[in-house]
């Protein structure tokens, strides 16, 4: 089955996974801008590093068939640097007309503070100003609950937010009503430890139905499975779902959210 | 078709078991070792948390993570003046 994995740091990741990816049915990913594994000292580095994810990400999947897409900013553990912030900010509108970039992520809240909040809004005003697609990472472990809840009342107090529009990543069944409830999209991260896992999204699945629900691996600096999609694929096969039902969570609801982007153009397998 | 409870336990019951398994394995390790932490903050949520698991309810799940979270304040924009 074909998938599309709309949440994976590819940066962190070797080559041979683009190849892994590509064999599991992989036929486009989305790459938000994450943290470094270290607090970068400069808007320079920023600059960098989207260069690789505008220039050299898309180039590296592309010699497996995958089309790569990406989106912009300063992550939420980066973001108590508020100075920092705005600078990257400010530069992100240089950009946002390169031919692969859907919107502004993965913005959000890590341990819920007043700077992460100012951060945030402002990344928001970036986003709506710009008419961009907005991404969200929601905190890990015992912060997410409290942080989902904030970062829902920022995006609901600003009437100018279209939540159709807006991704809210790494649901757990304690967030995942209060997001959908809303009108927003939920992506489920399905990471060992310390996010979810494959049965459970199943379950999240069966509880919700797949009406703007997603998947993915969230691939990055600590232990990650590309494959996790497909996993999710095989326990919902074998809890006797439909293609039809399996597709339209690992396939075409990334596409149909992706494509309210601009300069989202996506060439589907023949 | 969706399975029934029958099939579902079936399926689930080694893994639910090697996870129990894991769980009284790391209660004893934690009694063997040095110390008292009966009444250490995680220790009480740990029990907590079994308390959950064998209950009635529907969305254990839930519930723990809950359990397991910090607490909303829906005055928090006002705390933090943002």
């Amino acid at each position: 089955m074909y998938f599309v994995d709309p949440h994976i740091h590819m940066v962190s990741r070797t080559t041979d996974d683009y190849e892994t990816l590509a064999k599991m049915g992989c036929v486009a990913l989305s790459e938000p801008a994450f943290w470094a594994g270290f607090d970068r000292g400069s808007v320079e580095s920023f600059r960098d590093y989207f260069r690789q994810l505008t220039e050299f990400e898309p180039k590296r999947a592309a010699q497996y068939g995958i089309q790569h897409f990406t989106w912009l900013c300063i992550n939420a553990k980066e973001a108590e640097n508020v100075s920092l912030s705005r600078e990257v900010i400010a530069m992100i509108p240089e950009f946002l007309d390169k031919p692969n970039v859907l919107g502004i992520g993965e913005i959000g809240l890590n341990k819920n503070t007043r700077n992460e909040a100012t951060i945030f809004l402002e990344h928001v005003d970036l986003a709506v100003r710009h008419q961009q697609q907005i991404l969200i990472h929601t905190p890990h472990l015992e912060d997410k609950y409290q942080g989902t809840r904030m970062i829902l009342d920022m995006l609901l107090q600003d009437s100018r937010v279209q939540p159709e529009r807006v991704l809210v990543d790494h649901v757990e069944e304690h967030t995942i009503g209060h997001v959908l409830d809303k009108g927003f999209w939920a992506g489920m991260t399905l990471y060992p430890v310390t996010k979810c896992t494959p049965q459970r999204a199943a379950d999240m699945i069966e509880k919700y139905g797949p009406e703007r629900l997603m998947a993915n691996s969230a691939g990055d600096w600590g232990p990650s499975k590309p494959t996790a999609v497909p996993d999710l694929i095989l326990e919902l096969r074998r809890r006797g779902h439909s293609e039809k039902n399996i597709r339209r969570v690992v396939y075409e609801n990334p596409l149909r959210f992706f494509s309210q982007s601009s300069r989202f153009t996506f060439k589907p397998p023949e | 078709m969706p399975q029934s409870a029958e099939q579902v336990l079936q399926q689930e019951y080694l893994l639910a078991r090697a996870k129990i398994l894991e769980l009284a394995a790391t209660l004893d390790r934690i009694q063997r070792a040095e110390g008292q932490v009966e009444q250490h903050p995680q220790m009480q949520l740990l029990q907590k948390g079994f308390q959950i698991l064998t209950s009635d309810s529907r969305d254990r799940a839930e519930q723990v993570q809950l359990l397991f979270s910090r607490q909303y304040a829906s005055d928090w924009r006002k705390t933090f003046g943002v």
